[in-house]
């Protein structure tokens, strides 16, 4: 076996996309066009290519914010690598902590912070990784499947899921795919008023002005929005990425909640992932346990609903940099010793 | 760079530029005549304009206009934004593009300055700046070479910044033009498209090498017709009070040693001078934190930061091995944090005061699972750059590290200057990504709630091995206010991220601003100071018609200030309990009439005054703000409605003054010979500050001159006998019920969350031992060499570092399953109690 380790640059976009794409323990944060869309958010996306005898048989996306601080070098959802082969996911996982060192020693990054989609315990080969503080993606989920038949998918719905989807379509809930950058806006109201009255954090306007631009060109997301009575009363934002399709923001108004739009936009959703090759559908992050502050403690109820299984991930992993964490700690306390005395 | 045009069906459209908004074709005149007409006016001659940004043209099209412009140089490095201003803004910038005046230069202004000549008018139409790396054309040097290049008479024009809701931000600006030998005037130009997007006051800034007066503004005699801007008014926005250019003074100039601009726009309230700049970082105060420390420790030491790293041990002083005093905190009475929390800057513009501070805790937890023997080691190789006091206490943490595994208590309490810059480093670390405050896991951040008052120590967590899988562990949350124990830290203050409020919502906003649905309640009121006569325990009859009552503030999702200036305090879905007077009375939703006095808990009165408090002082910032924009812009409120809206927002804030400093004084306080409860014993539960779930199934109630008991069926107090007791209220039946059941489902969770844990830690350990029997069995194998090398995740290290680390991983797994299963234990007793009382008497 003769792994090595090299960047990859846009020639290989269509190459990366397959493989990342297929991969079980990556995602959509891994392909080109989310690392298009982090450029345009001021990120830098470094890629490499982990190649087994010449084939590509993974690698990392990366992302480095640039700072006058320092942060971490982060691969979301990555890194892409054949986990079930142990000792050939060692050495690339070796490899790529080098590659990454390399960037931090120019970058001054204090550490590598993964996320692979791997259920828990972690393995063996992360036992020198940390428990990172954050994790960008929801460590409990729902997957509904979706290589199955359509009655199929609605057949694992809980029943309530099934009669409200029906209650839905026979109220006439219209649902508008879309991926023109001037539906976001109405998808965005209906984001922001839910984040108000669902006490989350919302990510301002210009993110989705800077994702739409990115990604739906790229035919990598779809906005699917409710028009009830001529009003759009509730939309959802959906990444499509290989294998997989994710649901990844929503919003609703308050308004006309009896006819149960957001039971009709996941179905067409569902739907539309099936017809773009996806064969699971990620309602991403649910809270399993019914804890009253949890993150999705409100959404939790309805996603169950839609018949989806749960998975769980190990969740964000972190090997510090030491000499570079030591680096910037001994800057900061030189500097408190120096402000202590003048 | 993402170019984005908003089209909107009445014709009109904006640009936004990575997602801020340049202009709105509804108001673009408000700031392309406000920037360029005041300059070219009062420049000596006009002939020479330079423009430096500006590539949409409209700044472009009003120099066009103005007579005596004979060249105009206008130097973006957007191609694309000069791209769109030649095609699709032609036809609002007038074609200007095509002018033979035009001159464009597709460059970065701050290579292309110097080739370009003289000016008699320079235009810094600059976005404003989001990376450090933006900042240059707003520093100190940049308008040192703008000065160089103006013709004599000549006058700059900068676009600036927002004086309101970045006020340190703006006098760096006004204070980096005149550290360049300029003279400076600013003045305000209320554009409501601006206003909507939360970005405050927008203001202008001329400068010149002469100097500038107010009069200049006031004696403005313009050639061309403005659309939209009064120049005849644009003097009342150009006065500040002495309190708003006192500012000047404390901020630094922004130069390209710190390019302070964007950690200013950031973090607006930092102005309490805790923070400095230094070595072109920004670093900490510690003589003003030392003092915050001091006053804050929940410890009670007082002291500064020096005496916590360099005090001596207690056993031994003459001893150089670094070791605990016996007055080291134990994990009952942690740190107060808030000081050190409120010290780490915002450094993105998506993100906000409060998830910084709730990214620092989880960073304090996740810094348990760090290499501290590692991290001191890297220290003590920088040794040669560190103070040599410092390295002395490095080396003897070092020291004491090497045969010793300390608690992360004791090692917080030891070196808590290195705590404190670790997690200052890590907290920057993980939140230079600004994707990270909008992380989705499962760990809370990311939930509004979360930001809403911290816990003000940290209590308990663990490491590796599953400890995030659950919102509440970590020992932040999971109590309530309803409870005793709950609302540690103080509320941290509000900061203005913008300057949008929702006061005028309707319903009940909480310190941070964010409003919930409206909430009533109704129940018989007994007016000021009123002590309710006719509990239904005492079978008295009401004193007073019911009133209905709005919710006014949220404290927390249990806690919620009246319009009446009454607190509730939400004990489930059909029970409250009601504070005012220095009284607390239980109430069932269903009905309002009282059901029984309960007593006056000091902690709980603390609690909820210091939460008025915070909401008074957050109220009356956002008001003083408020008052200051309309104090300028008043006037227009006939023309925008956003104005209109401001001047009834005020109206709404100073309502809402009165009615908290009424309830301030409403709420009372507990008699001063009230004493706190005493903690559960074995067998009991506590429901809620003075009600306890007894080992017998019934409920005691705490009141004020006496005990209370309930079986659901009879009541009967301390002072008789059991065999006397009277027939109970169903209200109070049910309202123990409600209060159980949702108690059970609380607990059903935790006991959820803590298996779910136990499981996790319990695979990890049937891992951690494979693993070890593999490295005992290489051991071995190798012939017993124990620097035989061996995998260790990703590290290679030997086969005796690998067993004693994975002895080491398993002794912790050990000890967070244990505590995990303590705390599951606790949870599932409490879970076993209430589901036997809502089996059996509460049925």
């Amino acid at each position: 076996m003769t792994l090595d380790i090299r960047t990859i640059d846009a020639a290989w976009d269509e190459q990366w996309d397959a493989l990342a794409g297929e991969t079980e323990a990556s995602g959509f944060m891994q392909s080109s066009a989310w690392s298009a869309f982090k450029r345009s958010e001021g990120y830098e996306t470094p890629r490499f290519g982990l190649f087994e005898n010449g084939t590509l048989i993974g690698g990392a996306s990366l992302l480095v914010y640039p700072h006058e601080s320092q942060g971490f070098v982060l691969c979301p959802e990555g890194p892409v690598l054949p986990w079930d082969r142990k000792d050939t996911a060692r050495e690339g996982l070796r490899l790529l902590i080098s590659a990454a060192q390399d960037l931090a020693g120019s970058l001054r990054e204090v550490g590598l912070r993964i996320e692979p989609h791997l259920p828990p315990p972690a393995p063996s080969v992360l036992r020198n990784w940390g428990r990172s503080p954050v994790d960008l993606t929801p460590v409990h989920t729902l997957m509904a499947d979706l290589s199955c038949s359509e009655e199929d998918i609605l057949a694992r719905m809980r029943p309530k899921g099934r009669y409200n989807l029906k209650l839905a379509q026979r109220h006439g809930v219209n649902v508008v795919q879309s991926d023109e950058m001037r539906d976001l806006s109405r998808f965005y109201e209906l984001f922001e008023e839910t984040a108000w009255r669902n006490d989350f954090f919302a990510e301002p306007y210009g993110f989705f002005l800077n994702l739409g631009t990115a990604l739906f060109p790229a035919q990598c997301a779809a906005l699917f929005l409710a028009e009830y009575d001529g009003e759009t009363i509730a939309a959802i934002l959906v990444v499509f990425f290989g294998r997989r399709a994710t649901y990844l923001y929503g919003g609703s108004s308050v308004a006309c909640r009896n006819v149960m739009p957001n039971y009709a936009l996941h179905w067409a959703a569902m739907v539309e992932a099936r017809k773009r090759g996806c064969r699971e559908y990620d309602l991403y992050g649910y809270d399993p346990f019914g804890l009253p502050d949890h993150l999705y403690a409100g959404i939790s109820r309805f996603k169950r609903q839609l018949g989806g299984a749960r998975r769980d991930w190990i969740g964000a992993r972190d090997l510090i940099f030491y000499d570079r964490l030591a680096e910037q700690v001994a800057g900061r306390l030189t500097l408190t010793h120096s402000e202590r005395r003048t | 760079m993402t170019l984005h045009i908003d089209e909107r069906t009445d014709g009109n459209f904006a640009l936004f530029i990575d997602g801020d908004l340049q202009f709105d074709t509804a108001d673009e005149a408000l700031y392309h005549e406000g920037l360029t007409l005041p300059a070219l006016c009062m420049a000596g001659s006009c002939a020479r304009v330079l423009i430096c940004g500006g590539g949409d043209g409209l700044a472009l099209r009003e120099c066009l206009r103005f007579p005596g412009v004979e060249r105009v140089d206008l130097v973006d490095y957007s191609p694309e934004v000069v791209e769109l201003g030649r095609t699709r803004f032609a036809g609002i910038n007038r074609g200007a593009f095509e002018d033979h005046r035009v001159a464009v230069h597709i460059a970065d202004a701050w290579e292309q300055l110097d080739t370009l000549g003289n000016f008699d008018v320079v235009l810094c139409d600059f976005t404003v700046p989001r990376k450090p790396d933006d900042a240059r054309v707003f520093t100190r040097e940049w308008y040192s070479r703008i000065s160089a290049s103006l013709n004599p008479n000549g006058i700059v024009a900068v676009n600036a910044v927002s004086p309101q809701a970045t006020p340190e931000a703006f006098w760096c600006l006004r204070k980096s033009i005149r550290a360049a030998g300029l003279n400076a005037l600013a003045y305000r130009v209320c554009i409501p498209s601006f206003r909507a997007q939360g970005y405050g006051a927008w203001t202008f800034m001329l400068a010149a090498r002469r100097p500038l007066r107010l009069a200049d503004l006031k004696q403005l005699e313009c050639p061309v017709e403005t659309r939209q801007l009064d120049l005849a008014r644009l003097y009342r926005g150009a006065s500040f009070t002495r309190a708003e250019s006192s500012i000047e003074r404390h901020v630094p100039v922004n130069s390209l040693e710190n390019l302070c601009l964007v950690p200013l726009l950031l973090n607006p309230a930092m102005d309490d001078g805790r923070w400095t700049m230094g070595g072109g970082r920004w670093t900490i105060d510690d003589r003003r934190w030392a003092t915050d420390y001091s006053r804050n420790s929940t410890s009670g030491r007082a002291g500064s930061l020096s005496s916590i790293v360099h005090r001596p041990s207690s056993a031994d002083p003459s001893s150089t091995v670094f070791r605990p005093s016996s007055a080291h905190p134990s994990s009952e009475s942690p740190f107060d944090l808030a000081p050190l929390l409120n010290a780490i800057p915002v450094t993105h513009p998506y993100h906000t005061r409060e998830m910084v501070e709730a990214m620092a805790e989880q960073v304090i937890g996740a810094i348990r699972s760090l290499d501290i023997k590692r991290l001191v080691n890297a220290l003590l190789r920088r040794a040669g750059e560190l103070p040599k006091d410092l390295v002395r206490e490095l080396r003897k943490l070092r020291d004491f590290l090497r045969d010793h595994t300390p608690s992360f208590d004791a090692w917080r309490e030891w070196s808590y200057r290195l705590f404190a810059a670790l997690v200052i480093t890590m907290t920057l670390a993980n939140t230079i990504a600004p994707d990270n405050a909008f992380a989705k896991g499962a760990h809370g951040l990311g939930h509004a709630s979360m930001s809403r008052g911290y816990s003000g120590g940290f209590g308990g967590g663990r490491g590796e091995g599953g400890s995030f899988s659950s919102a509440r562990s970590g020992g932040f949350g999971g109590t309530s206010f309803s409870r005793s124990g709950g609302f540690g830290g103080p509320a941290p203050r509000i900061t203005s991220s913008g300057f949008r409020s929702r006061y005028s919502r309707g319903g009940p906003v909480d310190v941070y601003g964010y409003s919930y649905a409206p909430r009533y309640y109704i129940y018989c009121g007994g007016g000021y100071y009123h002590v309710h006569p006719a509990y239904q325990v005492s079978g008295g009859q009401p004193a007073a018609r019911p009133e209905k009552h709005q919710a006014l503030f949220v404290a927390d999702d249990d806690m919620m200030v009246l319009d009446s200036g009454d607190v509730v305090i939400t004990l489930s879905d059909g029970a409250y309990l009601l504070v005012t007077g220095g009284t607390v009375a239980l109430f069932n939703e269903k009905n309002p009439e009282p059901i029984l006095p309960v007593y006056p808990d000091p902690g709980l009165f603390r609690n909820i005054q210091d939460q008025v408090q915070s909401q008074q002082a957050a109220v009356q910032h956002d008001s003083a703000l408020r008052r200051d924009w309309l104090g300028w812009v008043g006037w227009t409120s006939a023309l925008f409605p956003i104005v209109a809206e401001d001047k009834r927002e005020v109206r709404n804030l100073d309502d809402m003054t009165r009615k908290l400093d009424a309830a301030a004084r409403r709420i009372g306080s507990a008699p001063a010979n009230a004493v706190p409860a005493s903690p559960v014993t074995a067998g009991q539960v506590e429901l809620f500050v003075g009600g306890y779930l007894l080992s017998d199934d019934t409920i005691g109630i705490r009141q004020p001159d006496s005990w209370l008991y309930t079986d659901g069926r009879s009541i009967w107090t301390d002072k008789e006998e059991k065999s006397k007791s009277r027939p109970c209220p169903p209200l109070l039946t049910e309202a123990v019920q409600s209060i159980l059941k949702k108690l059970q489902k609380e607990l059903t969770a935790d006991v959820a969350s803590d298996k779910n844990d136990l499981r996790e830690l319990y695979t990890d350990n049937l891992q951690l031992q494979q693993d070890l029997v593999q490295y005992q069995g290489i051991y071995m194998s190798s012939g017993y060499q124990s620097d035989y090398e061996v995998d260790y995740g990703t590290d290679s290290i030997s086969v005796s570092q690998a067993i004693s680390r994975t002895q080491a991983d398993i002794q912790q797994n050990q000890i967070d399953y244990q505590q995990t299963q303590l705390s599951h234990d606790k949870a599932h007793i409490d879970l076993d109690r209430i589901n036997s009382a809502l089996h059996g008497l509460w049925r």
